[in-house]
């Protein structure tokens, strides 16, 4: 070991673990404690040192104490849950001890583990998805809101300031799930097994992703008591300078989130590429894998420019700084170019994973062979090596550049191609495969379905003449949803299906998810078609009111959200009482050859007892001679008859 | 199962192209093809249907450019779509192995098709080189000048949440409505007073955002009479939605009328800075 | 925050689960050049900032009419010290590997100290500077730049403080400096932004 002090111990064999010292007082409800305290005092403090009555720039006051405490809320948050534990002992030079590190990974502590500083890869991916799907539906509450105002012209519900805010909450708490749901439940709890590792390479900063995480909810949350973003999540200046504090609390929480997404993404990229089992190149390394790591070096080198674009918005807003207001000698365009160079690999950063997850299951669910495995992996690369290069088609009708719209709209173009290559592996896997019509590829459907949609009308607006047109019309709402929501969603939803055995140790509900598949698939449909005619007939976006020629198409939208939202409460509790008291579930239910499923159900801490090796890929399917694994020592035959076993079990 | 599962011997010496069509796989591609001509036709109905129902009426030369590449975008992708989801239709009519509780026996194991994948990604970067070029044209289109005629310069400015039109080459006239005269160009100079907004007129198929002192431009030639819509598409704040406002296509000797009733000489030209006009309240 | 991930107790127990020495150096190196990879795109969008604004200078505010230059002598005199550490904790560094343990903890020592004087040269700067965030976008950017340097100083310290205190315990020898260099690719990263940073304020 590097840096390590060898402690003899004589407890380390005992059942019990006795490590963990301070960290055994310290879990989520300490954090949120000392969190809340902070916050309050640092923004009395801040409200004192800066809120001046007589200062005719009192506007600036609460900017100031607002971010003052919304930090203050996140440092005092890890301080209370531990997260600065480790590094101080590191720095005393007073290492965590075995036992120590057995307790951090949550041995023999049953739930409690859950709401705790928890290292195990297996612990952060559940708190992962619990986070992603309760995000998700705070974000699908105010998207029903929203769609429930649209569904009438007029004042109706509620005004435009409400509504603005509204579109821009529903934005960003849909952005922050979608980014997190196939990367944080999935890339934590799978990748690692599926590589045939016993954690990530850094469990501590794995558990320090998920707690910075953690409290950026909250804060996204404090929005809405803060005036709301009557933005749109883009923040766009110099409308982001006009806006209430809780732009602060957003800007906030957008930093705090680049920072967990950046520790994340490391903490993945290293584990991926360091870590994976004995015999397992490149080569043989599952498509899943492959995605995920493709993800992380994407938003880490993508989200950044964010973060940057969020602290000079703070900036501008508390210190008068000149970099995004005209009036104080900034340059909006300078704004949008920061943002829309995070924002288009950031879609890319949502999409990635969620394809790689369907690829990763339709060759399981067709009883085939990934087809063309090196295709699928040059279009992910080359989906990440283009997204980079594309942002300003998000700027063409914005007058920055008119002379870069030939080669903008060149790039966009190209990515039409390593798209077409995934439909490609898709379509070549399913075709003569034996269809295992099970609901993990129902969802494979519904992806080629949407996504083949969003893909094309995706085309439509990278046409300069025709964004001229489309753009800021409900048409890029409706086209963005088809490949978030329709693409990106379904398969986030197909992953949950087909690892939440792994997960949980239970099957789930499939009757019910069948129902709620449907029922999503045609109210998803009805709603943004609807969109797309308005959009195309000249409905802009993020209007709060609209003329009455658009309304049969905005009650078509209204109700097919209706629908949708039916589906995901189906969905909801087909997840929640399956992972109650769904049938236990065996080791490999599905039949599948990557490693997870060579563990049982759900993983022992430090998944494997034998570290496995690897011989072939993942996917020889009718290739009876093809394993995916062996153990040292153990006959490979035997380890087959035993999976065979498990089966039957 | 169907007989079409079977695998095939290989073809060393390749038969005759009618020959091959009679074995299972050959009649498997005649139906492939089947269902995908035939979703073919029905997604072509609707990519025909969809934009001519949903798309504003035509007012000007840019808007019958937009109209004819969301036509051929739609035509274009009308088969690819059909493809896809033809192929993945078929597949889950005729290899469905049910949706019981243990899996089905693996299908063949076909890992690869060099020549199908190579097909599959000329053929993508045909359809893109193609779309490119179309989009390139159009643009060039959208953006040059007709020389035949002499342009006229409006300046449009937006503030939260009204527009602001100056007429600077007739005698400066401002107007909260848009009169433009038919069949002659307009070039517009677009500007804001505070937050950005994009100055859309759905029925010309142009759109530019209105930046805080900066000016951008567009142009277009209306050429049809009537009423058309001047709508904001960029989130402005509080009224994004109310800020919009009617124009009107009117004849050039009308244009000229109700210039001389706004107090305007047509053709007087006044240079105007639109960065320094205060806006109409 | 800290990068640094330590498994102990390799030879603890008899189904010791812990990695490879070797390959938790590589990744620990490998994580530690992602994070600056990631910096490197934080600071070049302050870079991009700097420069689009000073082509930009929208109504003459890139130098506002109460700006002035920051003092030249002084952000040298930062960026000088800056990289002085780094070049001590070079120096330390280099100690370690030759298993010279008083050379190591000296080189590391004179390394945090310089950190100190850095910070609080850098405070001075902060407070008696002529400029506010208001005067233009200069003002604004180079301000900016100046407090994410600072924080980045404050991280260094910490980690700097741990490895001399760490190297005092004894942690380290010939054979096990992974530590050391991986802290070592932070403060050479840090130096570099200080001189890029300088190069700047030649741009006015």
């Amino acid at each position: 070991m590097a840096d390590t002090e060898i402690v003899s111990h004589g407890t380390a064999h005992a059942e019990e673990s006795t490590g963990g010292g301070l960290m055994r007082r310290l879990n989520m409800w300490t954090g949120i404690v000392v969190g809340v305290i902070a916050a309050v005092v640092v923004y009395f403090i801040a409200a004192k040192l800066w809120v001046n009555p007589d200062n005719e720039n009192m506007a600036q006051g609460p900017d100031q104490a607002v971010i003052a405490a919304e930090v203050a809320w996140v440092i005092g948050f890890l301080v209370g849950v531990g997260a600065f534990v480790a590094p101080f002992r590191w720095l005393l030079g007073r290492d965590q001890t075995h036992d120590d590190e057995m307790f951090l990974a949550g041995k023999g502590q049953g739930v409690g583990r859950y709401l705790r500083f928890t290292t195990d890869h297996k612990v952060v991916g559940v708190q992962y998805l619990v986070l992603a799907m309760t995000t998700f539906g705070v974000g699908g509450i105010l998207a029903m809101t929203i769609r429930t105002k649209l569904a009438s012209p007029g004042e109706g519900l509620f005004g435009g300031q409400i509504y603005n805010g509204l579109v821009g909450m529903h934005g960003i708490i849909m952005i922050v799930s979608t980014i997190i749901m196939v990367v944080g439940p999935w890339g934590n709890f799978i990748m690692p097994i599926m590589i045939g590792a016993r954690d990530m390479a850094f469990p501590r900063l794995n558990a320090l992703s998920f707690w910075t995480l953690f409290p950026v909810v909250p804060i996204f949350l404090s929005v809405a008591f803060l005036g709301g973003i009557p933005t749109g999540w883009v923040a766009y200046a110099p409308l982001s300078d006009q806006a209430p504090p809780g732009m602060d609390a957003f800007a906030v929480g957008i930093i705090m989130f680049v920072i967990s997404s950046g520790i994340g993404a490391v903490n993945l990229i290293v584990t991926a590429t360091t870590m994976r089992a004995h015999g397992m190149t490149w080569n043989r390394t599952p498509i899943f894998v492959l995605g995920v790591t493709a993800t992380s070096v994407l938003g880490l080198i993508a989200l950044p420019c964010f973060e940057v674009g969020m602290i000079e918005t703070l900036l501008d807003r508390s210190q008068e700084a000149s970099f995004f207001v005209p009036e104080q000698g900034g340059s909006q365009w300078l704004y949008a170019n920061l943002f829309w160079i995070m924002g288009h690999p950031e879609v890319y950063v949502i999409l990635i994973p969620a394809t790689a997850a369907i690829l990763e299951m339709t060759p399981v669910f067709s009883r085939k062979p990934l087809f063309g495995a090196r295709l699928a992996a040059m279009g992910i690369i080359a989906l990440v090596a283009l997204s980079v290069l594309v942002w300003a088609h998000h700027m063409f009708v914005s007058g920055w550049a008119p002379t870069l719209a030939g080669p903008f709209m060149l790039t966009t173009e190209l990515i039409s191609i390593p798209t077409g290559m995934i439909f490609l592996v898709l379509i070549g896997t399913i075709w003569r495969g034996r269809i295992w019509t099970r609901l993990p590829m129902l969802f494979v459907y519904g992806f080629l379905w949407n996504f083949m949609i969003g893909g094309i009308t995706g085309i439509f607006l990278s046409d300069v003449p025709a964004d001229n047109e489309l753009h800021g019309a409900l048409f890029v709402t409706a086209h963005f949803h088809y490949t978030l929501l329709g693409g990106a969603m379904i398969g986030a939803m197909a992953a949950i299906v087909y690892w939440f055995s792994k997960m949980t140790g239970r099957m789930f509900d499939e009757r019910i998810g069948t129902w709620s598949f449907y029922t999503i698939m045609i109210g998803f449909n009805v709603t943004f078609m609807a969109m797309f005619f308005n959009g195309l007939s000249g409905m802009p976006r993020r209007v709060a009111d609209y003329d009455p020629q658009y309304l049969i198409g905005n009650m078509i939208s209204t109700a097919g959200a209706y629908v949708i939202a039916i589906g995901m409460l189906l969905f909801l509790y087909a997840t929640v009482s399956s992972w109650r008291n769904g049938p236990i579930a065996s080791a490999n239910p599905w039949g599948a050859k990557t490693l997870e499923w060579y563990v049982p159900s759900p993983p022992p801490l430090e998944n494997f007892e034998h570290l496995p090796v690897v011989t072939g890929d993942a996917y020889g399917y009718g290739e009876p001679n093809t394993i995916h694994t062996t153990h040292p020592g153990v006959p490979a035959v035997a380890q087959v008859a035993a999976l065979a076993e498990g089966d039957a079990s | 199962m169907s007989n079409e599962l079977e695998e095939l011997p290989e073809a060393s010496s390749r038969p005759p192209l009618s020959e091959r069509m009679k074995t299972p796989e050959g009649k498997t591609i005649i139906k492939v093809a089947t269902v995908v001509s035939v979703l073919t036709v029905l997604l072509l109905i609707f990519c025909i249907w969809w934009p001519l129902i949903s798309l504003p009426p035509t007012m000007s030369d840019t808007q019958a450019e937009v109209k004819n590449t969301l036509l051929i975008f739609s035509i274009a992708s009308a088969p690819v779509m059909a493809l896809v989801w033809g192929i993945a239709y078929y597949s889950l009519r005729h290899w469905n192995a049910g949706s019981g509780d243990t899996p089905p026996e693996d299908g063949p194991s076909i890992r690869d098709n060099n020549r199908l994948s190579l097909a599959w990604v000329v053929g993508s970067a045909l359809l893109t080189a193609f779309l490119l070029v179309w989009g390139l044209a159009a643009l060039t289109s959208t953006t040059t000048l007709p020389t035949d005629a002499k342009p006229l310069t409006i300046n449009v400015i937006g503030q939260q949440w009204l527009w602001n039109f100056q007429y600077p080459e007739d005698g400066g006239v401002t107007s909260n409505e848009l009169i433009l005269p038919k069949d002659r160009p307009v070039i517009f100079n677009v500007t804001s007073t505070d937050v950005i907004h994009s100055f859309w007129i759905p029925e010309m198929g142009i759109k530019i955002d209105a930046n805080p002192r900066v000016t951008t431009t567009t142009l277009t030639t209306p050429d049809t009479l009537g009423v058309f819509n001047v709508r904001c598409a960029e989130l402005c704040g509080l009224n994004h939605s109310y800020m919009e406002t009617s124009g009107r296509v009117v004849a050039p000797a009308d244009f000229d009328q109700w210039v001389k009733d706004q107090g305007g000489t047509p053709g007087a030209l006044v240079p105007l800075d639109v960065n320094k006009i205060e806006p109409k309240e | 925050m800290s990068t640094i991930e330590h498994h102990s107790d390799a030879g603890h127990s008899p189904e010791s689960h812990a990695l490879p020495p070797e390959l938790v150096a590589h990744q620990q190196r490998r994580s530690m050049i992602l994070f600056i990879i990631a910096d490197a795109v934080y600071f070049a969008c302050i870079l991009l900032t700097y420069f689009y604004l000073r082509a930009l200078n929208v109504d003459g505010m890139w130098f506002g009419p109460d700006a002035k230059v920051a003092d030249a002598w002084l952000i040298w005199l930062i960026a000088g010290v800056t990289v002085l550490s780094a070049i001590a904790y070079r120096s330390g560094e280099m100690g370690i590997r030759a298993n010279s343990r008083s050379r190591f903890q000296t080189g590391t020592l004179v390394a945090v100290l310089l950190v100190v004087a850095a910070i609080g040269l850098t405070i001075y700067q902060m407070m008696t500077w002529p400029i506010l965030m208001s005067d233009g976008s200069y003002a604004s950017t180079f301000i900016l730049m100046t407090g994410t340097q600072l924080v980045h100083l404050f991280i260094l310290l910490f980690i700097g403080i741990g490895i001399w205190n760490r190297g005092n315990k004894g942690k380290f020898d010939d054979g096990k400096y992974n530590h050391v260099t991986v802290v070592g690719y932070f403060w050479y990263w840090l130096a570099l932004v200080a001189i890029l940073g300088g190069l700047t304020s030649l741009l006015v």
